[in-house]
């Protein structure tokens, strides 16, 4: 695997060189902005790592100008600043992470591997779940009802896929609270009607047809029927 | 006591007095004017009784009586009495009217020629008149009934005037005081409310400007002053962090390398470990020093709806990779607005900082790792309140709660600079929200994050 590491720390750079070297990861410095442009070569690298403050054009310009010749190679930005700002232009010219200084090599190598298994995993071919009008995209986990796109927040995503992939039987409370939270964190099973009622507000509350049933005394399900 | 409180009280107290004073002269002056005319009435009505009486030879006793009970309106329960020089009674005009007279008032006559006093509700004169043959005393008396209605009337209008014109004194002075004054009380609460986050208020100066207009002014240039030096500070402060990350990057960049060597024996990698916490917690310091450098409201985008209990998952996440132990029980309490309740307007950076700032101290400070999460909608407001069990902070140590570098003794054993609750107060007033500290219960902590929506 080739690493392109923009860095103009010296120090760092070498530090982070042999961080790599011991993850057996092939990383190529440079210590200018301007010159990385000039040797620049799309595909050439498996990942790049920018700082943003660096000589000759910044780590900014260089990220938006690498992105116009390629758009596949993943890129990491690295940067003293913390700012929100900064992050948000950061992913606004191409970048795919950011990590602020000063970090710790095992949070760098984590973020490094997870974007290198991603650019070796193929993308997902859009599977859609349709209970009668209403579809679940859950590559994009997005959900539409009539055609009409509906903003659910990931918490509520996830709750209205555990209830589509029951294939319309009923899910126990006890079964959605273990699917839905994570083992660090309890609820009580009052805290899952809440939800299941947000999700009815948002999928149900403007339909004839509702789609989102309770089995008293036990548990919740999907589906035309009642 | 406040100024337009005082002015209001001055103005109108020395308008009830000066009022009062007015009116008392103006009555004691008519009184005296009735009294002065009344006496010259009467004086009139003796010296043509007696210049009747002796001048005239063809009048008598009878025809005066006559003449006097025709008169009778001009004067009312007059009666006339007149006494020649050996004080015999020579003329009564109505005999069973009663006059007190004496000896000793004739002699008074004779000696000062008139008196005028007042014997009962009639007012008497008398006066001593004196020819070339014979001397004649006349002692009139009457009850002024038109001029005592007219002094009693006067003495209504005074006394209804007065309450009437001193509570609408009050009234206008008060109202008049408050609106001079109003600009100053406007003045007072721009600036009571001026805090850290808002040194860019400035108060409005008319453009002819009067005294609390030339105060006003000074003090915008004041403010313009404290701004721009706090701004320095502020901006010292975010450099300096800056500054600082490039040096802490490298010093962690190689201790972790060194580490990691194989060649680096033991009791050097716990040394450079040791070295690595302390790193870490300055790291952790200056991402503090710069968050707070940077709460600046102005320059924050907070416009947009963030859901809290994403929110809140989003910090549990990150709380469980530093605290792999920690459990939250999380709970939402049931209510009508609770989903909009949950939709706060804000900078999500930033409440995910000041969430994960509370969820962290309630696992630090928690006796057996666990926190409380309850979410409920009341009115108006979303309470978040984090709650854990361990030891509590007495009073002295809740009043420094949301100080700088302020620690509680619950502190001891933990890391931490006494940052955390302070970053997490100034991000929820940005978002014009509050942190509360209590203890519900014996050995529970609980912090209630209100916000308004």
């Amino acid at each position: 695997m080739k690493i392109l590491l923009l860095e103009d720390d010296f120090t760092l750079s070498k530090e982070i060189l042999t961080f790599f070297s011991t993850k057996e990861l092939d990383c190529t410095p440079f210590y200018d902005g301007a010159l990385l442009l000039q040797k620049y070569k799309p595909q050439q690298y498996d990942l790049i790592i920018l700082d943003i403050n660096v000589p000759g054009i910044n780590g900014f310009e260089v990220c938006k100008s690498i992105r116009e010749l390629d758009k596949k190679t993943p890129i990491i930005m690295l940067t003293a600043f913390s700012e929100i700002e900064d992050k948000l232009i950061s992913f606004e010219n191409g970048a795919d992470d950011y990590l602020v200084k000063p970090f710790h090599f095992e949070e760098l190598y984590a973020r490094v591997h997870s974007l290198l298994r991603r650019k070796e995993i193929p993308q997902q071919t859009k599977e859609k779940i349709t209970i009668a009008d209403l579809e679940i995209v859950e590559s994009e986990m997005k959900v539409f009802r009539s055609g009409e796109e509906i903003k659910l927040t990931p918490k509520e995503f996830k709750l209205i896929l555990i209830l589509a992939n029951a294939n319309c039987s009923v899910v126990s409370k006890q079964d959605i609270a273990d699917k839905l939270w994570d083992y660090h964190i309890e609820t009580n099973q009052n805290t899952i009607e809440v939800y299941i009622n947000f999700l009815r507000k948002k999928i149900d509350k403007e339909h004839t047809i509702k789609l989102i049933h309770t089995k008293i005394g036990y548990g919740y399900y999907l589906s035309i029927e009642e | 006591m406040k100024l337009q409180t005082q002015i209001s009280l001055i103005v109108s107290t020395l308008f009830t007095i000066l009022f009062g004073l007015a009116s008392t002269v103006i009555f004691v002056l008519y009184s005296n004017f009735r009294k002065e005319e009344f006496r010259d009435r009467l004086e009139v009505k003796a010296l043509s009784n007696i210049k009747l009486l002796v001048n005239v030879k063809e009048v008598d006793n009878q025809l005066l009586k006559m003449i006097d009970q025709n008169t009778i309106n001009q004067l009312y329960d007059e009666k006339t009495l007149i006494f020649d020089s050996n004080f015999n009674l020579i003329y009564s005009s109505i005999d069973d009217a009663k006059i007190n007279w004496s000896i000793e008032d004739l002699k008074y006559l004779k000696k000062n020629k008139t008196f005028f006093k007042q014997q009962g509700d009639y007012e008497v004169y008398g006066v001593f008149y004196d020819t070339n043959y014979k001397d004649f005393y006349a002692l009139i008396s009457a009850t002024d009934n038109y001029g005592k209605r007219k002094l009693l009337y006067l003495r209504y209008i005074l006394i209804i005037s007065y309450v009437f014109f001193t509570v609408l004194c009050w009234i206008l002075t008060s109202f008049t005081v408050r609106k001079l004054m109003n600009p100053l009380g406007l003045f007072h609460q721009k600036i009571k409310n001026i805090n850290e986050n808002n040194l860019e208020t400035r108060i409005e100066v008319n453009s002819e400007p009067n005294e609390i207009d030339l105060i006003a002014n000074e003090f915008n240039f004041m403010m313009d002053r404290i701004q721009l030096s706090y701004q320095k500070q502020k901006e010292f402060t975010a450099h300096a962090s800056h500054e600082l990350r490039t040096p802490l990057s490298r010093i962690t960049a190689q201790i972790e390398n060194t580490v990691a060597n194989k060649e680096t024996n033991s009791e050097s990698k716990n040394f450079l470990n040791r070295i690595l916490t302390d790193v870490n917690q300055l790291t952790e310091l200056i991402h503090s020093l710069l968050i707070l450098s940077k709460l600046d409201n102005k320059n924050l985008k907070n416009n947009e709806f963030h859901r809290m209990d994403e929110i809140i998952f989003s910090s549990i996440e990150k709380l469980n990779q530093a605290f792999p132990e920690a459990v939250i029980q999380f709970d939402i309490e049931e209510s009508e607005t609770i989903d909009s309740a949950l939709e706060i307007k804000g900078n999500k950076n930033l409440l995910e900082i000041a969430i994960d700032n509370v969820l962290k101290n309630a696992c630090i400070y928690s006796n057996n790792q666990q926190a409380n999460v309850i979410i409920s909608a009341k009115k108006n407001i979303l309470i978040i309140s984090v709650s854990n069990t361990g030891n509590t902070l007495d009073i002295e140590e809740q009043k420094n709660l949301f100080e700088p570098f302020s620690r509680g003794k619950n502190a001891k054993g933990t890391t931490g600079f006494g940052l955390g609750l302070r970053i997490v107060q100034r991000i929820l007033i940005v978002h014009n929200a509050e942190i509360k500290y209590s203890v519900p219960a014996k050995n529970t902590n609980e912090f209630q994050l209100i916000f308004h929506f």
